[in-house]
């Protein structure tokens, strides 16, 4: 029998994974995806309560607009991204130390 | 179904701010002389217009678009300041003469400003989880874009970079948070959500933390400094301790789930 | 164990195991294809859950919009003759004893007692597993789209349409941050 925190393990295994992805990776591209990893595991979460908890539909439409809110987060993301290969040359994250005291 | 008709009466600072955005973008696009002027005066006069409506909105609360906004005079207040400083930001700021800021579109500043006017009304507003949830991400997403407003100035870039990827990971531990919330209290409008704590929640409904249940009875509570003594309540005469008569009478700080098992010098049974 | 359960076991080790590989894997296409699984995983998820237009919103959205981006993010930030996409790690044991404390302090499915000495009894299980979440008459595998459009044009509608204008400033934004100066 598949319960609610069945579904929400997977949620926090993902969340833990994506926190570990932006903990660990030193490619701005790579942490990008470790937080759209942790997107995803609050998404399953709404998504599993609004099955299992109250019934209603209030979390289905929480994660629509998380969604929605991830792809311009995205977009800004990587435009600023972009900006520093062609100022760096580099898309790593731990060269890019101009603001260090 | 009126009830979007009737919330605008009460939206119009808002309204303003978007109907001013969208003609700075769309004067932007004009490739006339005064162009620039012409968005800093529309600016301006929006903003303005913003703070007028903001102050004859009355004291009255009350709720917007079916719940989505609280309207109170707090509210009110934040708005007038937020309005306020965006005022002082747009009049304050010069782009002639200065050397960082040559050959920047000012067009873009301008409607980014009211962008951020904009969600900054939202979020002192907001009534609902998914609603406070987009008003900040507009916030943060304005905000990321105006700090890389410096085109190719490596410092605006590696600040705006470290500033939204530290700003995704932290409103996404907090989304994650605010999922959790909706679980426990089955609801994303704050009201609802505050009825629901309000009338208590038991101890096993609390989102407990692995804990140490080795103790008998008495449940291990880290040492409190104060009070010292559980002055109040007084205790019972067939109460076994203090620490038990409180956790009776206080059903919030009954039992402290502390990771850390309670040293020997805790409270003793 | 029911049928259910195994398209549930078979979807959740889709999903965290192409996580993993997203993480933990050296090439930077071999995790943007991984996230591809992910993705899809948990859409999969979101269908077991009934939610059926959530699950096209993300394959169309994630798969469609985020994914490609990323790609183009991996593609564009690499010179065109640099094949190995390699990324390095910094950090990994740390961060990884503090992700794995985080997911047993979460999420450990089994409860494991353990006695120790000066301490007494301790029981080791998941907070989410521990926690009694809000409970309802839950929701039926009903579809979901003729609702949630209603509920877009009738409570939503506020956040409906400022969200418009969250994507009307990120286009406008990302497009002004990589156009180069006019002088330059």
């Amino acid at each position: 029998m598949i319960t609610l925190p069945h579904y929400l393990t997977v949620s926090a295994a993902l969340f833990t994974l994506g926190l570990l992805g932006v903990l660990t990776r030193r490619n701005a591209v790579n942490v990008l995806m470790g937080i759209e990893l942790i997107l995803n595991s609050a998404n399953l979460n709404l998504v599993a309560f609004s099955r299992f908890g109250p019934g209603n539909l209030q979390g289905q439409l929480f994660a629509v607009f998380v969604i929605v809110i991830a792809a311009a987060e995205v977009a800004v993301a990587l435009a600023i991204v972009l900006t520093l290969y062609r100022l760096r040359r580099t898309p790593n994250l731990d060269e890019a130390d101009f603001l260090r005291g | 179904m009126n009830e979007p008709l009737r919330s605008l009466h009460r939206f119009w600072p808002e309204v303003v701010l978007t109907v001013g955005l969208l003609l700075v973008v769309l004067i932007d696009t004009i490739r006339a002389r005064g162009r620039d002027v012409a968005n800093w005066l529309l600016t301006m006069a929006t903003l303005a217009a913003a703070f007028v409506l903001s102050v004859r909105l009355g004291a009255q609360s009350s709720g917007l678009f079916e719940g989505m906004l609280a309207l109170d005079p707090i509210g009110i207040f934040f708005k007038l300041i937020l309005i306020g400083s965006s005022l002082l930001v747009v009049g304050a700021f010069r782009f002639d003469g200065s050397r960082e800021l040559r050959g920047l579109g000012q067009g873009e500043f301008y409607a980014l400003m009211l962008a951020v006017t904009l969600s900054n009304l939202l979020m002192a507003a907001a009534n609902d989880l998914a609603m406070l949830y987009l008003s900040l991400e507009m916030v943060s997403i304005t905000s990321y874009v105006m700090v890389a407003y410096l085109k190719g100035d490596r410092l605006s870039n590696e600040a705006s970079l470290k500033y939204i990827l530290f700003g995704a990971v932290s409103t996404g531990a907090m989304l994650y948070g605010l999922s959790l919330l909706y679980g426990m209290t089955g609801s994303t409008s704050l009201p609802e959500i505050r009825q629901v704590l309000a009338s208590g929640l038991t101890d096993a409904n609390r989102l407990t933390v692995p804990s140490t249940s080795g103790a008998p009875t008495c449940t291990r509570a880290r040492p409190r400094p104060s009070p010292p003594s559980c002055p109040w309540p007084p205790r019972r005469p067939g109460s076994r301790s203090c620490c038990g008569s409180s956790s009776a009478a206080w059903p919030w700080r009954a039992r402290e789930p502390g990771i850390w098992p309670g040293p020997s010098t805790g409270r003793t049974c | 164990m029911s049928a259910e359960a195994v398209i549930f076991f078979v979807f959740a080790a889709i999903t965290v195991g192409a996580a993993a590989i997203v993480v933990l894997a050296r090439s930077l296409i071999y995790s943007a294809f991984a996230l591809l699984f992910t993705f899809f995983g948990v859409a999969g998820l979101y269908v077991l859950l009934g939610a059926d237009f959530l699950a096209a919103t993300q394959l169309l959205i994630y798969v469609g919009g985020i994914l490609v981006l990323l790609l183009f993010g991996v593609m564009l930030t690499h010179k065109l003759y640099d094949l190995n996409l390699k990324t390095e790690v910094t950090q990994f044991l740390p961060a990884a004893i503090i992700c794995g404390g985080l997911f047993v302090l979460l999420a450990w499915p089994i409860e494991v007692s353990l006695l120790l000495p000066r301490i007494g009894r301790v029981r080791i299980l998941g907070t989410l597993w521990q926690t009694s979440w809000a409970t309802g008459s839950g929701r039926g595998p009903a579809a979901t789209t003729e609702e949630i459009g209603r509920l877009f044009m009738g409570s939503y509608l506020l956040p409906f349409e400022a969200a418009s204008v969250l994507l009307l400033v990120a286009l406008m934004g990302a497009a002004m941050i990589v156009r180069r100066r006019k002088d330059a």
